[in-house]
C-alpha cells in the first residue's frame, strides 16, 4: 500500500469512526439543560422549606433535593413544632412521593376496567356529572381528612358555593379530649401541653413520644424535662406513664403504672380527688380507684403528693384509651389538671393545637345513614380512607355503593378509592401548595420540592374547575390553586420580595411561644376543630355531670379471653403509611416486630395457652375475627391482648397489601356517648390456637442484656453527685488488662497523630425514647435497602442504626426498659479490621473506621469479629423498584450483592464539610455543629452528639469526658469513639438500691 | 528397597513380586459396572451442587441459609472437615514413615490421595462462601498498579498460603511416592494410551541401583518437609478461629486442638475408603487386621485428645471468669444447638471408646462404622463450633438461630461428590498401593506364601 492510500484510508476510517459514534450516543441525552435553571447547580443539594403532612402535627421541614428530585427530608429548625426535628414517619414522607404504586394519573371505571382518561375530560365530565344532580334528591358531600389554612377554608368555600356539604374525618380526632375540654375549661379546644415546663409529668394512656397529637415536639419537649446527661447537676424532671401497656412512651418512664385497659382515668380521678377537686371526683378515693385499677391505693397517693409539690401536667389519653368512656376519661385529666393547678400553666388553653376533629366520627354515623337512605349523590373523598379506618359493622364500604357518583381524590389506590368510579389522583403532599396551621398563631407554609412526577393534579384545582363549571353561588376565585394561596397570604405578604422569604423561612412563626395569650386563629387559619365539629361539641354542653364509672369490657370471658387493645403503631400511624416500605420495616420499638399484625401477649400468659413466639391465633370478639401471630412481650398484662394499628391493607400497593390483618375488623361500631368518638377500646377477645406458625418478623434476639456491659444505668441521686463534683464517676468494667477508663483522651488517639479530627458520639440513653427516627433517617441518608418480610425472618435487616431494647427486672419487680442506639463504634482498635484478608475495613486518618465496597469480596469475617454486630451484608442486590430510586441519595453509593456495609457517621457529610472548610485556608479546621450526621440531625431528643473528640471545647467531648459516659463492651478494650450516657433512673421516691462498689465517694 | 532385602530364593521371591504387581495393578483394570454406577451418582449429585452454585453466584449469597450474627455456616465447617481429611494422609505417609512405621505400607497410598483430593475439595469453599467470588483474586498477592496488597495481618491470608502450600507439598509428594509404581503399571500396561501415560508419569524409571537411591533419599527429604505442615496447615486454620475475639474461638488451644481433631478425621476418613477398598479390589491379603488394629489404636489415641480438648475447653471458659466465654459454653451444651453439641460428643468422644475392646479395633464391619460415626461427629464438631459460637455473641439483641438451606445441603453433598469422583478415577488410573513398599516388607499372608514356595 502507498503512503498516500495508507492516509485516505486512515482518514476515512477515522471519519466513519468518529461520525458512527456521534450518532450513536448524541451528547443531547447526556445534558439535559441547554439553560440550567439557575437554582439548580449538579452535585450541590437545593433545599426546600416545607411541611410534613404525614400526620396532622404538621411539623416544619427542609426538603433536600439533588438535580430537581427530592432525597431527604429534615426538621426546620425554625418551625416551633418540631425545632428541626422529624420522627420516622417525617423521615419517610418521599418514599410516599416515590410511592411505585402511586396512581399515574386520572382513571374512571367502565366495566369494571379503569381506563385512563385526560384531566380534561374527567372535569368536565365531574362537573357535568355534580351539575346535572337534581337538588332535590340528595347532595354532594366533599370528605376530607383534616384540613387547616388555607386548602381548608377552600373546601368549606367550594362546598358552600356549590351546595355541598362538607365532612372532616380524621381516625384519630381526639374528639374526648374536645368535648371534655368543652366540659371543663369551656372550650373545645386541644391545649398546648408544656412539658418542658414541667417537673412532673403523668400521662394516662398518652403516647406522646410516638403518635400522641405532635410526638416529635413532645418528645423534645420531654428530652429538655427530663433527660439527665450529667453536663449540669441539676435534678431533672419526673414522668409517670399509667397505662395498660409498656408502650414506648410508657417504657420510658421512671414509673410505669400498669393498670386493667380502660382504667386509666380512675387513677387521676382519684388523685384529683386527693388533691381536693371535690365534686364529681370526691366518690373515686384511692382506695376504690386502686380497687378498680388494680394499683396500690398507696402509690396514687404518692403520685398525687408528687403532682401537688412539683410542677406537674398530667396528659389526658390517646387511641389507647377512647373507650365509651373516653369523654370520662379524658375529664378526669382535666380534673385533676385543674386540681393540681396545671390549667394555665402547664396546660395552655391559649395556644391550642391542631389534631384534633369534633364530631370527626359521629359525622361519619351520619353520612352512612344519609348514603343508605340515598340522601347523598355524589361522594368526593381526599385526604382520608374511610373503608380501612371505620369499622365494618358501620357499613361505610356498603353504604358508600349507594352513592351514584363516587371520586376519590387519593394519590394512591387505596380502599376506598377502590370503590370509586373516578379516580384523579392529587399530589402528594411534596409536590403540593398550601399551608398547615399547626398551632394557633403559628403558620407553616408547604411549597412543591419537585414537579409532580406522574400526571396527577392537585385537589383545590380540580375543585376551582369544577366550580368555575358549576358556577355556583358565589364565583369562584381567579387562577390556580396556587393563587388562591398566595391570595389568602397578600394581606400579610404584599410583596414577592417578602413572599420568598417566607417561602425560605418554612412559616409565620412569631405567634408559638412568644405571645401564649394570642387571641383569634390568624387570619387564614383554621385550626380545624373549630369548623365542622364546633357545633356538635356545643352542644353537650358543660354542666352535665359526668359518669365516672368504668367502662364494661363486653365480648367472650372464661379461659383464654382477653380485653383487646388496639393500640396506634409507631411506623403506622393510622394506616395511611403503609404502603412505605422503611416504615414497613420499621421495628415497632416495644416488640421490634416488623411487617406484620401481631398479638401481643405476656409471656406467662403465652406459656400457659402453650404458645410461642410466631403461633398463628384465632382472635374473635363478638364482632368479628382475625388470626395473627403471637409474640411474647414482656410489657403485656396477663389479662390484656395488644394489637398494633395500620395494617392489614389489601389495597394501597405492594408494601401495603397482604401484609397483616386490620384489628379494626374485631371491632364493634360503638362510640362514646359523649364525644360521639369511636371506641376504639371495650371488646373483649378469645383466643384459640390455630396449629399454624409464621415466622415471627422481630428484630431483637433476647429481651435481657443479661447484665452484660451493654446499657447501663444510674440512680438519680447518685448521677447528681456524680455531676457536681462530689464522688468519682464509677466505672463498671474497665478493660482487660488495663486499670484505668477509657477516656476521651485515649480514644481520641486512634486518629491520625498530626490530624485534628477524631469523630465521635456521645448517646445518652436517659434522652433516647427508642422512637426509631434515626433508623429511617440513616434509611434515608445513606440508601438503605428495605429487605422484605422474608428476609427479616432471616434476621437479614439493614439498619446502621438499630435501637437494642433490653429489660431488666428491678429487685422490687418492676420493669426497667433501657433502649440503646447500637451503630457501628468506629473503635479505635477494631476487631473488623486485621481480620479483613483484603484491606477493604480499614482506619482513616481521622479515625473512622471505613469500609471499601469495591474491595470487599464478602468474606463476612468483619462481622463475625465485630463484638457489637452492627455490620450489615447484603445477601440479595436490593431493589428500589421505579421510582423509589428516585429518592436515592447520589453521595452516597448503593451497594452490590455479596458486600458488607456499615454506619459510616455520615462520611459524605463529613466530606463535604472538609471540602468546604477548605476555602477559609489550608488548616481551617471543621467547627463544632457545622454538619450533623442524620441520626443527629433529626433525633428528638437530641440524645445522640455528634462531633470532633480531639476537640476539648466541643460538646461531645464535654459530654463523653462527663461523669455518665461509658463504653459499651469497655471490657474488650475496642476503644469506640462512642460514649453513651447512662440511663438515669430512680426518680420517683421508689428506694432504690445503690450498686454495690459505687458508693466508695472520694 | 530391594537393596535392603536378602536375595534368597530367588524364583519363589519373583513370584510372589509377580503377584504383588499383580494384585496391586488389578485396579487398574476395565471398570466394572459397581464402579460405573458409582461414577454416575457421582457426577449427578456434583451436577446438582454446580447448579447450586451457579444460581448462588446469580442470586446472591442469600440463597443460602446465613442468619446474621451466624455469617460464617456449613461452607466453613465443609472447609475445615476437608482440610481435617487431608491431613492424615501426610501423618500417614510422611511422618509415619519417619518413624518407620511399617503399617502403615498397606494404607498410606490411599491416605496420601485422599488428602490431596480432600485439600483440593477444601480449596473450594472459601470460594464457594465469598460474597463476591468474582474478585477472590483480591485475596492473591500480585503486583497490580493500584498498589493493593492483601492484609497479612488476616488470618484469611494465612489460610490462603498454609491451604496452597499444603496442596503443593503433599501433591508432589504423592506423585514422588508414585513414580516406581507408575513405571511397573507402564510395564504391564496392555494399551498405547496407557502405556504413554505412564511412561511419561514415571519419568523414565528403570528400577536402577542409582535412581533406588536418589529416590530414597528424596523421599526421606521430602518426608521431612511435608511433616511439620501436618501441624501448621491445621494450625493455621485454627487461627482463622482462634484470632478472632469471637467467644467460643478465642482460645489458644485452639492449634493442637483442631490438629488432633484433624488426624482423628483424617484416620477415621481412611478406614472409611480403606474398608470397601480392600473388599472390592480382593486385596485382603495386603490389608489385614494388623493394619486396622494399628490404625484403630491411633483413631482412639486422637479421640482421647480431642476428649481432652473438650474438657480443657469447658474449663478454660469457667476459669476465665469471662462471662461471655462461660456463657458460650452453657449454651453450647445447653442451649438451642445443644443436639448438635450431643451430636458431636457422642460421636467423637463416647462412641470411640469401644475401640478398647481388641474384638472391635479388629472387626472390619464395627471399625467401619465406628469411623463413619467420627466423620459425622467431626463434621458436627466444626458445625458446634462455628455456628454455635456465633450464634450466642457479645450482644444479646443479636442471638440468633441458623439453619442450613437446600443449596448449602446440595454444595455440601456435591463436595462428596466431587472428591469422590476424583477418587474414583485415581483408583481407575493410578496404582493404589505402593507396590515397591509391599515387596519390602511382605505383607504377613504374601511372606507365609513366599516361605512355602521356598519350601517346594
Amino acid at each position: 500500500m502507498e503512503r498516500r492510500d495508507f492516509l485516505k484510508l486512515i482518514g476515512i476510517t477515522g471519519a466513519g469512526a468518529a461520525t458512527a459514534c456521534d450518532a450513536k450516543v448524541g451528547p443531547q441525552s447526556l445534558i439535559p439543560y441547554v439553560v440550567p435553571p439557575d437554582t439548580i447547580t449538579p452535585g450541590i443539594p437545593t433545599w426546600y422549606a416545607s411541611t410534613c403532612r404525614e400526620c396532622p402535627a404538621g411539623c416544619g421541614t427542609h426538603v433536600k433535593t439533588r438535580e430537581g428530585r427530592v432525597i431527604k427530608l429534615e426538621g426546620n429548625p425554625a418551625s416551633p413544632v418540631n425545632r428541626g426535628k422529624l420522627c420516622a414517619r417525617g423521615q419517610a414522607a418521599h418514599q410516599n412521593l416515590y410511592d411505585p404504586d402511586r396512581l399515574k394519573g386520572p382513571k374512571r371505571v367502565t366495566d369494571g376496567d379503569y381506563l385512563d382518561v385526560p384531566w380534561e375530560e374527567a372535569v368536565s365530565q365531574l362537573t357535568a356529572g355534580l351539575a346535572s344532580r337534581d337538588p332535590e334528591s340528595g347532595g354532594v358531600v366533599l370528605l376530607t381528612g383534616l384540613q387547616t389554612g388555607t386548602r381548608d377554608r377552600l373546601y368549606d368555600d367550594w362546598a358552600r358555593a356549590i351546595g355541598a356539604r362538607r365532612v372532616v374525618y380524621e381516625p384519630f380526632a381526639y374528639e374526648p379530649l374536645l368535648t371534655a375540654n368543652q366540659r371543663v375549661f369551656g372550650e373545645s379546644r386541644l391545649p398546648s401541653y408544656d412539658i418542658e415546663g414541667a417537673e412532673f409529668v403523668i400521662s394516662f394512656g398518652a403516647e406522646f413520644l410516638e403518635t400522641w397529637i405532635s410526638p416529635v415536639r413532645y418528645a423534645a419537649e420531654w428530652s429538655r424535662m427530663h433527660a439527665f446527661r450529667g453536663d449540669e447537676a441539676v435534678e431533672k424532671g419526673v414522668f409517670v406513664a399509667v397505662e395498660p401497656r409498656l408502650s414506648m412512651t410508657a417504657s420510658n418512664a421512671d414509673e410505669w403504672v400498669s393498670v386493667k385497659p380502660g382504667t386509666e382515668y380512675l387513677i387521676a380521678l382519684a388523685m384529683a380527688n386527693v388533691l381536693g377537686a371535690g365534686g364529681e371526683s370526691a366518690e373515686w378515693t384511692p382506695a376504690r380507684a386502686g380497687e378498680a385499677t388494680g394499683v396500690d391505693p398507696g402509690t396514687i397517693e404518692r403520685l398525687a403528693g408528687l403532682f401537688r409539690k412539683k410542677r406537674s401536667v398530667a396528659l389526658p389519653g390517646g387511641i389507647s384509651t377512647f373507650h365509651p368512656r373516653a369523654t370520662a376519661a379524658a375529664v378526669a385529666v382535666n380534673l385533676l389538671n385543674r386540681a393540681g393547678g396545671a390549667v394555665g400553666d402547664t396546660v395552655i388553653l391559649s395556644t391550642p393545637v391542631t389534631g384534633g376533629v369534633a364530631g370527626s366520627y359521629r359525622s361519619m354515623v351520619d353520612l352512612v345513614t344519609e348514603m343508605k337512605t340515598g340522601a347523598v349523590d355524589a361522594l368526593l373523598v381526599a385526604e382520608t380512607n374511610p373503608v380501612f379506618s371505620l369499622p365494618p359493622g358501620l357499613g361505610f364500604a356498603e353504604a358508600l355503593r349507594q352513592v351514584p357518583l363516587r371520586v376519590s381524590f387519593s394519590p394512591v389506590f387505596d380502599e376506598t378509592a377502590a370503590w370509586c368510579h373516578w379516580l384523579l389522583p392529587d399530589h402528594t403532599p411534596l409536590e403540593s401548595w398550601g399551608d398547615w396551621v399547626p398551632q394557633q398563631g403559628v403558620v407553616s407554609i408547604q411549597q412543591p420540592a419537585m414537579r409532580p412526577i406522574f400526571n396527577t393534579r392537585s385537589t383545590p384545582d380540580v375543585l376551582l374547575d369544577v366550580w368555575r363549571g358549576i358556577g355556583g353561588a358565589t364565583p369562584a376565585p381567579e387562577g390556580t390553586w396556587f393563587d388562591v394561596l398566595r391570595a389568602a397570604w397578600q394581606d400579610r405578604v404584599p410583596d414577592e420580595r417578602a413572599w420568598a422569604e417566607l417561602l425560605r423561612s418554612g412559616g409565620v412563626w412569631e405567634g408559638a411561644a412568644a405571645t401564649p395569650t394570642a387571641g383569634q386563629p390568624a387570619d387564614g387559619a383554621n385550626l380545624g376543630q373549630a369548623g365542622v365539629g364546633a357545633g356538635a361539641a356545643a352542644e353537650l354542653g358543660g354542666g352535665e355531670p359526668t359518669d365516672f364509672a368504668p367502662p364494661v369490657y363486653d365480648g367472650p370471658s372464661g379461659e383464654a379471653t382477653f380485653d383487646l387493645l388496639v393500640y396506634p403503631q409507631l411506623g403506622m400511624y393510622d394506616g395511611r403509611m403503609a404502603n412505605r416500605p422503611w416504615l414497613q420495616e420499621l421495628p415497632d420499638p416495644a416488640t421490634t416486630a416488623t411487617w406484620q399484625t401481631w398479638a401481643e401477649l405476656h409471656p406467662e400468659t403465652a406459656k400457659e395457652i402453650g404458645l410461642t413466639d410466631g403461633d398463628v391465633v384465632r382472635i374473635e370478639s363478638s364482632h368479628g375475627e382475625i388470626e395473627a401471630p403471637v409474640i411474647r412481650y414482656r410489657g403485656a398484662r396477663r389479662d390484656t391482648l395488644s394489637l398494633p394499628l395500620g395494617r392489614g391493607h389489601d389495597r394501597m400497593g405492594r408494601y401495603a397489601a397482604g401484609h397483616g390483618t386490620n384489628p379494626i375488623l374485631l371491632l364493634p361500631p360503638t362510640a362514646d356517648p359523649d364525644s360521639g368518638a369511636f371506641a376504639w377500646q371495650g371488646v373483649r377477645v378469645k383466643l384459640t390456637k390455630t396449629g399454624a406458625w409464621v415466622p415471627p418478623l422481630t428484630f431483637q434476639g433476647e429481651d435481657s442484656d443479661h447484665g452484660r456491659p451493654l446499657a447501663e444505668s444510674v440512680p438519680m441521686a447518685l448521677a447528681l453527685r456524680q455531676a457536681a463534683g462530689e464522688m468519682e464517676p464509677h466505672h463498671g468494667a474497665h478493660a482487660m488488662g488495663e486499670d484505668i477508663p477509657l477516656t476521651v483522651e485515649r480514644v481520641a488517639r486512634d486518629s491520625d497523630r498530626d490530624g485534628p479530627y477524631r469523630w465521635g458520639m456521645a448517646i445518652s440513653l436517659d434522652a433516647c425514647t427508642g422512637c426509631n427516627a434515626c433508623v429511617t433517617a440513616c434509611n434515608a441518608e445513606n440508601n438503605l435497602p428495605f429487605v422484605g418480610p422474608e428476609r427479616v425472618a432471616k434476621s437479614r435487616f439493614m439498619t446502621w442504626i438499630r435501637i437494642e431494647r433490653y429489660f431488666d427486672e428491678t429487685p422490687d419487680g418492676r420493669l426497667e426498659t433501657h433502649h440503646l442506639p447500637m451503630l457501628c463504634q468506629h473503635c479505635g482498635a477494631a476487631p473488623c479490621e486485621p481480620v479483613c484478608p483484603v484491606y477493604a475495613t480499614y482506619h482513616n486518618p481521622d479515625g473512622l473506621n471505613v469500609q471499601v465496597y469495591n474491595r470487599c469480596v464478602g468474606t463476612r469475617y468483619c462481622s463475625n469479629n465485630c463484638p457489637y454486630k452492627v455490620r450489615y451484608f447484603n445477601w440479595f442486590q436490593y431493589e428500589w423498584p421505579e421510582p423509589l430510586n428516585w429518592g436515592l441519595n447520589p453521595d452516597v453509593t448503593t451497594r452490590e450483592k455479596g458486600v458488607m456495609e456499615k454506619c459510616t457517621y455520615c462520611v459524605q457529610r463529613i466530606n463535604a464539610a472538609k471540602i468546604a472548610i477548605k476555602s477559609q485556608g489550608p488548616d481551617a479546621v471543621v467547627p463544632e455543629g457545622m454538619f450533623q450526621t442524620a441520626c443527629q440531625q433529626t433525633c428528638p431528643t437530641d440524645a445522640i452528639v455528634f462531633g470532633n473528640l480531639k476537640d476539648p471545647e466541643s460538646r461531645v467531648a464535654k459530654l463523653a469526658n462527663g461523669p455518665l459516659a461509658y463504653s459499651a463492651l469497655e471490657i474488650l478494650n475496642t476503644r469506640p469513639a462512642n460514649f453513651y450516657l447512662k440511663q438515669v433512673t430512680g426518680r420517683t421516691g421508689i428506694a432504690v438500691a445503690e450498686p454495690a462498689g459505687a458508693t466508695g465517694a472520694h | 528397597m530391594a537393596e535392603g532385602t536378602k536375595l534368597t530364593s530367588g524364583r519363589a521371591q519373583a513370584q510372589v513380586f509377580r503377584r504383588v504387581n499383580r494384585d496391586i495393578l488389578a485396579t487398574l483394570s476395565r471398570p466394572g459396572i459397581g464402579w460405573m454406577a458409582m461414577m454416575g451418582l457421582v457426577l449427578t449429585v456434583l451436577a446438582i451442587g454446580v447448579v447450586a452454585w451457579i444460581y448462588q453466584i446469580k442470586t446472591g449469597l442469600g440463597v443460602a441459609g446465613y442468619e446474621p450474627p451466624v455469617m460464617w455456616a456449613v461452607y466453613i465447617t465443609d472447609f475445615v472437615f476437608w482440610v481435617g481429611i487431608a491431613h492424615s494422609g501426610t501423618l500417614i505417609s510422611a511422618i509415619l514413615f519417619l518413624f518407620r512405621a511399617q503399617f502403615r505400607t498397606a494404607v498410606y497410598r490411599i491416605s496420601e490421595t485422599m488428602t490431596v483430593f480432600a485439600v483440593m475439595t477444601a480449596g473450594l469453599f472459601p470460594l464457594i462462601h465469598l460474597g463476591r467470588v468474582w474478585y477472590f483474586y483480591y485475596l492473591i498477592p500480585y503486583p497490580n498498579e493500584r498498589l493493593l496488597w492483601p492484609n497479612f495481618r488476616s488470618p484469611l491470608v494465612w489460610d490462603f498460603f498454609a491451604i496452597s502450600t499444603y496442596f503443593t507439598i503433599s501433591s508432589v509428594f504423592l506423585y514422588v511416592g508414585l513414580i516406581p509404581d507408575l513405571a511397573a503399571a507402564r510395564d504391564r500396561a496392555v494399551t498405547k494410551f496407557r502405556r504413554r501415560l505412564y511412561g511419561m508419569l514415571s519419568l523414565g524409571w528403570q528400577g536402577t541401583d542409582s535412581q533406588w537411591r536418589h529416590y530414597n533419599r528424596a523421599y526421606l527429604y521430602l518426608a521431612a518437609l511435608a511433616t511439620p505442615l501436618v501441624l501448621s496447615v491445621h494450625s493455621v486454620v485454627s487461627w482463622d478461629f482462634a484470632m478472632a475475639i469471637v467467644p467460643g474461638w478465642h482460645s489458644t488451644i485452639f492449634a493442637p486442638y483442631f490438629v488432633a481433631g484433624a488426624i482423628f478425621s483424617g484416620v477415621a476418613m481412611v478406614i472409611t475408603l480403606v474398608v470397601p477398598i480392600r473388599k472390592a479390589f480382593h486385596l485382603q491379603d495386603y490389608i489385614d487386621e494388623y493394619h486396622l488394629d494399628r490404625l484403630a489404636k491411633l483413631l482412639l489415641l486422637t479421640s482421647l485428645i480431642v476428649f481432652y480438648a473438650y474438657l480443657v475447653e469447658a474449663w478454660t471458659a469457667w476459669y476465665s471468669g469471662s462471662e461471655f466465654e462461660r456463657a458460650v459454653f452453657w449454651d453450647r451444651a445447653f442451649g438451642q444447638y445443644a443436639w448438635a453439641s450431643w451430636i458431636m460428643y457422642s460421636c467423637n468422644c463416647f462412641i470411640p471408646m469401644a475401640l478398647w475392646f481388641r474384638r472391635v479395633r479388629r472387626s472390619w464391619f464395627w471399625m467401619f462404622i465406628i469411623s463413619i460415626f467420627v466423620n459425622i461427629g467431626m463434621w458436627f464438631e466444626r458445625f458446634v463450633i462455628i455456628i454455635q459460637s456465633l450464634a450466642h455473641e457479645f450482644v444479646p439483641y443479636q442471638w440468633d438461630y441458623y439453619t442450613p438451606s437446600w443449596v448449602e445441603m446440595a454444595i455440601t453433598a456435591a463436595s462428596f461428590a466431587w472428591f469422590f469422583m476424583w477418587f474414583l478415577l485415581f483408583i481407575k488410573f493410578m496404582p493404589s498401593m505402593a507396590i515397591a513398599e509391599l515387596k519390602e516388607l511382605l505383607p504377613p499372608k504374601l511372606r507365609r506364601q513366599k516361605k512355602e514356595l521356598e519350601a517346594a
